[in-house]
């Protein structure tokens, strides 16, 4: 018993470099061998996909990339799945980006989506504005004009010669906006310069950190649903292709053809199973350092 | 003084006033302020960024000069932003071959392409045959990036009976084009090295919960335990190991993603709004003080 005490008493002075190569363990070995566990969806995941479900098949939507490599494996996904969600029911896009690096980001997700699977044409089906510095200035300037703020999009090419931006002036001609976000400038001001003073409804996929920040424009309505962060991401994944695979509400015909190719292509899907088993590591280390905690407090009570 | 403050204190406040008035009347002159302040900020931002640059500069420089600890990282950084502003602004890539026809011999120049671009033979005769508006294009702009490359491949399909010209991507565009030296910069040193700052911090979090997440009194118990509680409730394991819950009515509760959603969408929530309106009280304080010429901190100095 006494030896058990000092082991638990030990661990508290730990040496963090065998935390490290725990936590490596456990995020590594599920990513090469996946355990498959299942997605359970939430509300507020599912009132983020029937806000962009209940759209019309002509609905033209504004996506705004916020986000970089850095949150890439959590947003980057979402961002897969609102593009394959909107071109499977045949909306139109307009995208722009308020950080340097969501450019890189959206024509990433666009090559794949657009590009690959769709097979889209650039400038009918969708366009991408680029990125334009000034934060939530930009929003507020969209809010009156596009043009005064893009005058040409990412290839260059005057956004007046665009068919898709013909009838898109300025951002009340969209019929929803969707950010995603990792911080700031992000979801919170688009609501603030854009959804709320235009009425156009907004929706957000954003890291898990700063869905805490959102939840009080969820629960006000002024935001419709949000994806939270790569759980989120998994979720949508999930909600999409039961959709597809039920074919469910608007469908283009390419849509099902493309059902295997979303069923392969789910990351955040894959990632689940290595922050699952990470987080119960964590907790588990949390227990662990309490009772080494508790063990260390009660010994120096008794001398 | 009256030019280093009470000049910028009256121009402030007059801007801050016409500002607040375009809210409240929307009509000329007021409904277009948005739009003009939106392009004044683009302005103002650009120079601020060349400042910042210039500062950036003049502070790692003096480190690497003077050999302070560290100096060598201030030598990465500058040496970093001198090649991205090189390949930003002064040398591209971006070049491409544009194939005009593929000629008498389309396999040969079919099969050169797949060899180039990587792409397997069916899909580049699939391209080439019904080319899209700009099929042609995109598939050749993924191989190429110099000009001399660009010739050389347009030498070869040319001796395989092909008429090819050379493209090449304009200047702006070529931020974003396929393959283009400010384009390897981003995929080759920004993405993976952010990538992995952020990546680290998973073992810091770990470490640093066993470490200091402790019962030490009642406040740290209840966040411990909303702490655990969100972490499996969030994840699928959690409503795998709680699935049985669901079985039984009156235990139904106890299902870790209920118990995470709820603490998300009340206590969070309500914390999150109490926050929230005392920040928007602060802005609404703050930004009163600027325009009333009381807060004049911004300026700088004493």
């Amino acid at each position: 018993m006494g030896k058990f005490t000092n082991f638990l008493e030990k661990l508290d002075s730990l040496d963090r470099r065998v935390i490290f190569l725990i936590i490596g363990l456990v995020v590594l070995i599920p990513l090469l061998i996946p355990l498959g566990l299942p997605i359970e969806t939430t509300n507020l995941t599912e009132d983020a996909f029937y806000a962009i479900e209940d759209l019309p098949a002509n609905a033209k939507v504004l996506l705004s990339f916020e986000y970089g490599p850095s949150s890439k494996p959590e947003i980057h996904p979402m961002a897969v799945s609102v593009l394959r969600h909107l071109f499977s029911k045949g909306n139109e896009v307009v995208i722009m980006c308020l950080w340097p690096d969501g450019l890189f980001m959206a024509n990433e997700a666009l090559e794949l989506v657009a590009h690959d699977e769709f097979k889209l044409e650039y400038g009918v089906d969708y366009v991408n504005l680029g990125y334009r510095p000034g934060n939530e200035a930009v929003i507020k300037g969209i809010t009156k004009s596009f043009e005064a703020n893009f005058s040409v999009d990412s290839r260059g090419i005057p956004i007046s010669q665009i068919p898709i931006m013909q009838d898109v002036q300025t951002a009340r001609d969209v019929d929803f906006i969707f950010s995603f976000s990792a911080g700031y400038p992000g979801a919170i001001e688009w609501v603030l310069y854009a959804g709320d003073p235009l009425q156009v409804p907004v929706s957000s996929g954003n890291s898990s950190i700063q869905v805490n920040q959102l939840l009080p424009y969820v629960k006000s309505g002024q935001m419709k649903g949000v994806i939270a962060g790569m759980p989120g991401a998994a979720e949508y994944e999930t909600l999409l292709i039961q959709k597809v695979e039920g074919k469910e509400g608007l469908l283009v015909n390419k849509a099902h053809a493309l059902l295997p190719n979303f069923k392969e292509n789910r990351d955040a899907t894959k990632f689940m199973d290595a922050q699952s088993i990470a987080h119960l590591v964590i907790v588990l280390f949390i227990i662990l350092g309490n009772i080494s905690y508790f063990v260390k407090r009660k010994k120096q009570q008794k001398y | 003084m009256f030019w280093k403050r009470t000049i910028p204190a009256i121009i402030v406040g007059a801007v801050g006033v016409i500002m607040l008035l375009s809210w409240f009347i929307p009509h000329a002159p007021f409904d277009e302020l948005e739009i003009h302040a939106t392009q004044w900020y683009d302005i103002i931002a650009s120079f601020a960024m060349i400042l910042g640059a210039l500062n950036l500069l003049k502070l790692q420089g003096r480190k690497v000069i003077k050999h302070q600890k560290g100096w060598f990282y201030s030598l990465a950084a500058i040496l970093a932003f001198f090649m991205t502003l090189t390949f930003g602004f002064f040398i591209k890539g971006g070049y491409y071959p544009v194939l005009i026809s593929a000629g008498d011999n389309p396999e040969a120049v079919y099969s050169r392409i797949s060899e180039v671009t990587a792409i397997g033979v069916e899909e580049v005769r699939n391209l080439y045959a019904y080319p899209s508006a700009n099929g042609e294009r995109i598939i050749m702009q993924k191989a190429v990036v110099t000009k001399r490359y660009a010739q050389k491949i347009i030498e070869e399909l040319e001796t395989l009976g092909a008429t090819v010209s050379m493209g090449e991507l304009k200047w702006g565009s070529h931020v974003q084009g396929q393959n283009t030296y400010y384009r390897w910069v981003f995929y080759s040193f920004f993405t993976p090295l952010s990538a992995t700052m952020f990546a680290l911090l998973a073992f810091f979090v770990a470490s640093a919960s066993y470490r200091a997440f402790k019962i030490r009194n009642a406040e740290a118990t209840v966040l411990l335990l909303a702490g655990i509680f969100i972490m499996l409730g969030r994840v699928p394991l959690g409503a795998y190991l709680t699935a049985w819950t669901q079985k039984i009515s009156w235990l139904s509760w106890m299902h870790l993603p209920t118990i995470q959603e709820w603490l998300y969408q009340y206590p969070n929530a309500a914390g999150a709004r109490a926050i929230m309106i005392g920040i928007g009280l602060g802005i609404v304080g703050t930004s009163l003080r600027v325009i009333l010429g009381i807060e004049k901190s911004f300026m700088g100095g004493d």
